[in-house]
């Protein structure tokens, strides 16, 4: 691993985790739960389409474990855990068939695939089948999010690769 | 490799809103027959009541949670977990969505059908 690469990773982590601790403090608008910007993808999906795969990989699993232990909640690492896997998973799988215009839709893909990890982790955590009720809540909030996120991503990667940063 | 247009993106992602707006007015437009409230600490029914028989107000505290129990209706009225998620959902009546405080694994739920062995009772 390059020096220069490690020091990608590494600094894009330190965004990531910031965000990811101050997006904590914001309190949830809406009374469904689960619902919230992750902001902290931004980074993840900036790095996928700026860096490689397997970066973003490293930098979210680094997040994740980081984010959990920061937050003080083994709970917050399960739902971090399967909600980023899922959402990743769901961005390798179809990355292929989007264009670097394309990254909002990558966002909104991800957050739905977050989001419906969660809520079948929270299903099997609270042993409620009935929460799957809420997930066509999670599925709109996703499509909205998302697309904030991906946006964001979007104009990142653009801006950076425009000053000749990859 | 194949490009997915723009324009299919948004026809998929119109369909998907519109298949959860659906579900979401299906959702809103069960009800149960029963008023039998149903609460949950971690997985395990530690309170049965029947909303139709509250005549007065009371409170069930757990060890994390305080529910609030009203004629035909219940709410969690306070807990100690940090987003307040659970008090804010308000009121359930005979909806079909439960209340549910995932950091302390409580969930309130009108349950499906009546006949379960109703474990009632123990106010505090």
């Amino acid at each position: 691993m390059s020096i220069k690469r490690m020091a990608a990773i590494a600094a894009l982590t330190a965004i990531a985790l910031t965000i990811f601790m101050l997006e904590a403090q914001i309190p949830v608008v809406l009374a469904v739960p689960g619902i919230k910007l992750g902001l902290a993808n931004i980074v993840t999906l900036a790095a996928f389409f700026l860096l490689s795969r397997r970066d973003a990989g490293i930098i979210l699993a680094l997040r994740v474990v980081l984010g959990s232990i920061f937050s003080g909640s083994p709970m917050i690492f399960l739902y971090s855990a399967a909600g980023g896997l899922s959402g990743f998973a769901s961005v390798c799988i179809t990355a292929s068939f989007l264009t670097e215009k394309q990254i909002w839709a990558a966002g909104i893909i991800s957050a739905i695939a977050h989001n419906a990890a969660q809520i079948i982790v929270a299903v099997l955590i609270m042993d409620s089948p009935a929460l799957i009720w809420y997930l066509p809540w999670l599925v709109i909030a996703a499509v909205i999010t998302g697309a904030f996120t991906g946006f964001s991503a979007q104009f990142a990667v653009k801006r950076l690769k425009d000053m000749g940063i990859r | 490799m194949r490009r997915i247009s723009n324009k299919a993106l948004l026809i998929i992602f119109a369909a998907l809103l519109i298949a959860s707006a659906v579900w979401i007015l299906i959702a809103g437009s069960i009800k149960q027959d029963e008023l039998l409230a149903e609460i949950y600490v971690e997985g395990r029914l530690v309170h049965t009541v029947d909303l139709s028989e509250v005549t007065e107000s009371y409170t069930i505290n757990l060890p994390h949670n305080t529910i609030l129990v009203e004629p035909g209706q219940i709410s969690m009225s306070s807990a100690d977990c940090p987003d307040q998620l659970c008090v804010r959902q308000g009121v359930i009546k005979s909806g079909i969505y439960p209340i549910i405080c995932l950091p302390n694994k409580v969930e309130v739920r009108i349950a499906r059908e009546s006949g379960i062995d109703a474990v009632t009772g123990g106010r505090s």
